[in-house]
């Protein structure tokens, strides 16, 4: 009876642990299936993983709009044809990725008519507010200036296609649209110049041979050349589109400064305000960076009042970002200090040979 | 005695739950020291860690398979912190995903390093400060 009892009691126990772990695999089996991958733009899926796979990812804002200092200010449909989105703006919007981005309708003066009042005057005395001369001459001005504008736009947007000779992804395509499948193109290239960056520095850090050092360096830049070009290609189509701003930040790391992405936005900016002064505005608002923005504000309006830009003294973050980056660096800087120096000191005992090559010709000695 | 075979099985069938919730509730580390083993488990914890910068938490989770995902999400940025630093940053966060026992100190240490991994919009407004900063 006892040992009836133990068996009983080891069989139950068996049971239960079983019983356990099938919760415990079920479970898990739940979690993978409702685990959602951080799929985005710029994420091509790994369907080992069901995360993005390493060698593609790039990281473009999953939402194209909402930091910072716009948050206030942008509403949905500021966040239309900004790269990630495809759908055709229904009507005019503002932040469509400037002027370059869009294909759309010029934007239209809405003009003001008063309601009529209710009850205390007829409605047949009420007459809508007739269009002044002044507005109606600013308004044809508009529009002129606009389909100039979009002719040499279109012109430009067609060279660029003609360039790839890549068909549309889809019809009609947008310019965000063609933006975005050169933006496809664009993240294998960026791998290689990752690759190709790591080699140099690698040989840098190993202290390979010169002409190791300068094959790689060489590969290096022709690859970068080939990245910025294509990247300032897709900015021109589309200079909202999210990923393509973060591919231009991540430009201007490797290139060690952050001037040069900067440059590139204000040029941009003050081509299209020549260009367009009526979009100014909308471009500058449809930047996603606020960063890059309120610094091109302050730039280009300077007598306006923008908010205090952060420094590395007035921002306990931006001091630390500083030191990891600088402490990033330093192993290259500190390298290619050294390749200076050597290069220096060569270049010295070359001079040395030379002066006592002529000292020994003057002095008329032979060996 | 069947009463009490039911008693037993009950018994066992809560203990085997409590395991299974307690192997579930994150370890709440105190020190980073705690916390990198764990994440490099792939064993879930939190950690919280306050500096200079301001107050960063941490947390770590496991997906499917040997793949593990680590949230990092800024709580609160330092008082002294620039309004617009803080606006761009406070409840922002990333998820860098790794296999268990490929865990990046760097994304606990460094502010930038290891981000390839990445995702989030803490990664995003990183990026785009980076423009206010001149490195050496």
């Amino acid at each position: 009876m006892s040992f009836q009892k133990n068996k009983e009691v080891v069989v139950i126990s068996i049971a239960v642990i079983i019983l356990g772990l099938l919760v415990v695999s079920a479970e898990q089996a739940l979690a993978q299936e409702l685990y959602v991958p951080p799929v985005g733009p710029g994420c091509e899926v790994d369907l080992a993983t069901g995360g993005c796979r390493e060698s593609t990812v790039v990281s473009p804002p999953t939402e194209p709009i909402i930091y910072g200092i716009e948050d206030e200010e942008t509403d949905s449909n500021t966040n239309v044809n900004n790269g990630s989105a495809l759908e055709e703006p229904s009507e005019p919007v503002v932040g469509s990725g400037g002027i370059i981005g869009s294909e759309q309708a010029p934007p239209v003066i809405k003009k003001q008519v008063t309601p009529p009042p209710k009850k205390t005057v007829a409605p047949q005395l009420i007459q809508p507010k007739k269009q002044t001369t002044a507005e109606v001459d600013s308004e044809a001005m508009l529009e002129a200036v606009m389909a100039t504008y979009n002719k040499q736009h279109k012109d430009e947007v067609e060279k660029i296609k003609q360039y790839y000779n890549k068909p549309p992804l889809f019809k009609p395509a947008t310019d965000a649209q063609y933006a975005q499948s050169y933006l496809d193109e664009l993240r294998p290239i960026r791998v290689d110049v990752v690759n190709a960056k790591g080699d140099y520095e690698d040989a840098l850090n190993k202290g390979a041979s010169g002409s190791e050092i300068a094959k790689l360096k060489n590969s290096y830049d022709t690859k970068l050349q080939d990245f910025k070009i294509r990247l300032q290609d897709i900015l021109a189509i589309d200079s909202g589109s999210p990923e393509a701003l973060w591919q231009l930040g991540t430009l201007a790391k490797w290139e060690g400064s952050n001037a040069q992405s900067y440059e590139n936005y204000r040029n941009a900016l003050i081509s299209q305000r020549s260009r367009n002064p009526f979009k100014y505005q909308q471009l500058l608002d449809s930047l996603n960076n606020p960063a890059i923005k309120i610094k091109l504000m302050q730039d280009l309006q300077p007598n306006e009042n923008i908010i205090e830009i952060p420094t590395t003294k007035t921002s306990p973050f931006l001091a630390g970002l500083k030191n990891n980056l600088d402490t990033l660096v330093q192993p290259l800087t500190t390298a290619k200090k050294t390749v200076a120096k050597n290069i220096e000191k060569i270049s010295r005992a070359f001079s040395f040979s030379e002066q006592i090559d002529k000292a020994v010709k003057t002095l008329g000695i032979t060996q | 005695m069947k009463k009490k075979f039911k008693v037993l099985i009950g018994v066992l069938v809560i203990l085997a739950l409590l395991i299974i919730f307690y192997a579930r509730i994150p370890t709440k580390c105190v020190d980073l020291k705690c916390f990198v083993a764990k994440a490099n488990n792939c064993m879930p914890a939190t950690y919280e860690e306050t500096t200079a910068i301001g107050t960063i938490d941490y947390s770590v989770s496991a997906n499917s398979g040997d793949s593990c995902a680590l949230t990092k999400q800024v709580v609160a940025l330092d008082k002294k912190e620039n309004d617009f630093v803080k606006k761009l940053l406070e409840n922002k966060l990333m998820v860098c995903i790794y296999s268990k026992n490929q865990f990046n100190g760097q994304w606990i240490t460094s502010l930038i390093e290891g981000l390839d991994n990445c995702e989030g919009n803490l990664k995003d407004a990183v990026g785009q400060l980076l423009l206010l900063v001149d490195v050496k």
